[in-house]
């Protein structure tokens, strides 16, 4: 573990000689639309719209000498760096290949200083960058790995709601089961995400019921009504239980009672069970509510994740906190409340670690600092060597 | 009509026609070429770091396509010099190359200038404030270059080609001076060269012999000037143009355009004279006259534009030192 780390140290300066590359990767991945075009994959029977920023990934891989790229059945694109032990199981790198934020009109970014700035950027094009950039940091610094490294892009994740049942299904594809998985995001540099809250994100929609006979309510009083309600709920303390009302819509007309309302809610909790009774008890309010106010209510579930750890004391934990460590970096540790929960659930051993320090993540200005990006692919890598040697056996 | 016949269909092409980079350093290396890049700059630290990373990304570090990328400033007072070099370019001040000779600021003289530190045999002119930079506005302009022995150089432009399809038909060309100034006058004395789409496109390409033998205005009319002056020396067959998509920058007020297009006109008529197409019989002004409407009057502006210009650089002693193959 100790030349591991050496290496990783040392890899954090040769990688910014290398910052043309790194960034020139950022820049040409960040400014193709993730969210634009179709594009057919070699599996010509398929009929899913592929994304051209998922094309692109996969023609880079190809271009930086990747032994094989192939796309799943989904369209996500995975390059292939084959390891000396071939009966070894794999390891996989993947980030989300799309921007949450996604401007009108062409996208631009631009570098000012130490400073990368451009929409999207940090939620996820320069995590898809990062595990894009690195066949050619493996090739150019002489690194070779016991297993086969599988370096995937997920598409299409943020497109139409689909969200993070798209991980789900792309992890339903993978022929073999990884022995280790790096979920890599744009940011926070530092942050390692090792076990997973349960999470409840809904749509309560509200709209006039056909055919009422009494004068229909207004459906923004109805939604005030709901959140009300969902305020009184008691919420334990211990397992940490929370209720967040994050979205609101509704109306049309300044003078006109409101026909539908709608409002986005995220329940968390670290316990499963506590998060299951959480959900019910607003099942519940939303019955009642239907009964008094005689109005159709609709509780719709987007996402539902689970509580899953991999656990602080697993090899690939200690070796990502010994790597963060060597490299100066105080891990910062919190639940994921994303795709790492499909991971665990399928007993792949699997953390979420971030790239770079950044801002204004989801907005035209989003930016990142060079510099940390250097460390945060000096971090991915360590952790990999990290898991070729020790996680892979335990 | 005049003689170059199917020139627009022969001599346009589109970028994606050499996005095969592989392809063009395999060329370039048969044909035993060097290009060099040269990007003109006055203050562009917003875009210079973007235009150096790419380039020298993906068409040195990844396909050593070009050999050198070299920045010549005017004497920003931002920090474009400094980015520059921090990411790798070459970067020289104009006043400090060829120290000898009286300076002059302008990008035509940084383009001169270039000539005698620039050591490839094709050379790459490109703008620096472009904002959306992309391998292709270098290798869509060396490509034609590399392709066909015969094309000496090549001009960027950025409009779809005239006819979308078979029935879409949309008006096609450059940017307000293009139309309004440069087009007209090149249609009424050089009816050839009104055929490139963007005359004073800011990106061009061509072999050494191309720009080192002909003369270059130090301030507008560059663009003009040099493509009047090789298709003299080289004819419209060594001369070709490339659909380079969107172009990216930022937009200059009317009133600019109308400095620019003053310099433009004088650098024509300038021309013309010498050539023996017209001639002037009375005085030429240097004056442009603009207003301006300031607590509801109007004030009167005026610019003088002199038309400086530097000779070809094949005349300068310190350039033959440097390159004797160059020696007539």
């Amino acid at each position: 573990m100790q030349t591991i780390l050496k290496r990783t140290l040392e890899l954090k300066d040769s990688l910014s000689s290398l910052k043309e590359l790194l960034i020139g990767n950022a820049i040409m991945l960040g400014e193709v639309p993730s969210y634009a075009g179709t594009w057919q994959s070699d599996d010509e029977m398929s009929s899913v719209d592929y994304s051209v920023r998922a094309r692109f990934f996969a023609d880079r891989m190809a271009e930086l000498g990747v032994d094989e790229c192939t796309t799943d059945p989904l369209g996500n694109p995975i390059g292939i760096i084959k390891g000396s032990d071939p009966a070894r199981p794999p390891i996989l790198v993947c980030a989300e290949l799309d921007s949450l934020f996604n401007p009108p009109g062409d996208i631009h970014y631009s570098i000012s200083g130490d400073t990368i700035v451009g929409p999207g950027l940090m939620d996820n094009a320069l995590g898809a960058a990062a595990v894009m950039s690195l066949p050619d940091i493996l090739r150019r610094e002489g690194l070779s790995f016991k297993s086969n490294v599988l370096l995937a892009g997920i598409s299409n994740t943020m497109r139409e709601s689909k969200n993070l049942v798209l991980v789900d299904r792309f992890l339903d594809c993978l022929s073999v089961k990884p022995c280790a998985a790096l979920i890599i995001k744009g940011g926070e540099l530092g942050r390692l995400n090792y076990y997973s809250e349960a999470v409840v994100r809904a749509d309560i929609v509200c709209e006039r019921r056909p055919g009422a006979r009494t004068t229909p309510p207004n459906m923004i009083i109805v939604a005030n009504e709901i959140i009300d309600r969902l305020l009184t709920i008691a919420l334990p303390q211990k397992p940490e239980t929370t209720v967040t009302v994050g979205m609101i819509r509704g109306g049309y007309k300044y003078g006109s009672p409101a026909t539908t309302a709608r409002i986005g809610i995220e329940l968390r909790s670290t316990s499963n069970e506590a998060l299951s009774e959480l959900s019910e008890k607003v099942s519940s309010i939303l019955d009642l509510l239907r009964y008094e106010r005689r109005v159709d209510i609709e509780y719709d579930v987007a996402a539902e994740l689970g509580a899953e750890s991999l656990g602080w004391s697993h090899p690939l934990t200690k070796a990502a906190v010994a790597v963060l460590g060597e490299l100066g970096l105080e891990p910062s540790v919190y639940p994921s409340v994303s795709e790492l929960f499909y991971y665990l659930k399928r007993g792949i051993p699997a953390i979420t670690v971030g790239v770079a320090n950044g801002n204004e993540y989801h907005q035209e200005s989003a930016s990142a600092s060079l510099s940390s990006l250097y460390t945060g692919l000096a971090q991915i890598v360590g952790i990999m060597l990290a898991a070729d040697e020790e996680a892979c056996d335990a | 009509m005049h003689e170059s016949g199917d020139w627009l269909a022969r001599r346009t092409f589109h970028h994606g026609d050499f996005s095969d980079i592989a392809a063009l350093v395999r060329r370039k290396q048969e044909r035993g070429l060097s290009i060099s890049l040269c990007f003109p700059t006055l203050n562009e630290e917003a875009t210079i770091a973007k235009e150096i990373v790419i380039i020298k990304s993906e068409l040195q570090l990844r396909h050593p396509l070009v050999d050198e990328i070299v920045v010549i400033d005017s004497g920003s007072t931002d920090r474009t010099a400094e980015i520059a070099a921090e990411f790798g370019a070459k970067v020289y001040l104009a006043a400090d190359i060829l120290p000898g000779i009286d300076p002059y600021k302008g990008k035509g003289e940084n383009l001169w200038k270039a000539l005698y530190v620039l050591e490839g045999d094709i050379i790459v002119y490109v703008d620096a404030d472009i904002k959306n930079i992309h391998p292709r506005f270098v290798y869509g302009l060396v490509g034609p270059l590399l392709a066909d022995e015969e094309i000496r150089f090549v001009k960027a432009f950025y409009d779809r080609p005239i006819a979308l399809d078979q029935k879409t038909v949309k008006p096609s060309g450059g940017g307000r001076v293009t139309e309004l100034v440069t087009r007209p006058l090149f249609s009424s004395f050089y009816p050839e060269l009104a055929q490139f789409i963007q005359p004073l496109s800011g990106e061009y390409a061509g072999f050494r012999e191309c720009f080192d033998s002909i003369p270059f205005p130090i301030g507008y009319g560059v663009e003009t000037s040099m493509l009047m002056d090789i298709y003299d020396k080289f004819g419209m067959e060594a001369m070709a143009q490339v659909d380079l998509d969107k172009r990216v920058h930022r937009n200059q007020t009317t009133v600019a355009l109308g400095r620019m297009s003053f310099g433009i006109i004088q650098t024509f008529i300038a021309k013309l004279n010498a050539s023996g197409k017209a001639s002037m019989v009375g005085e030429l002004y240097r004056t442009m006259i603009q207003f301006e409407l300031e607590g509801g009057a109007y004030r009167r502006k005026e610019s003088r534009i002199d038309i400086v210009e530097r000779p070809p650089i094949i005349g300068l002693p310190e350039y033959l030192a440097k390159f004797p193959g160059r020696a007539v």
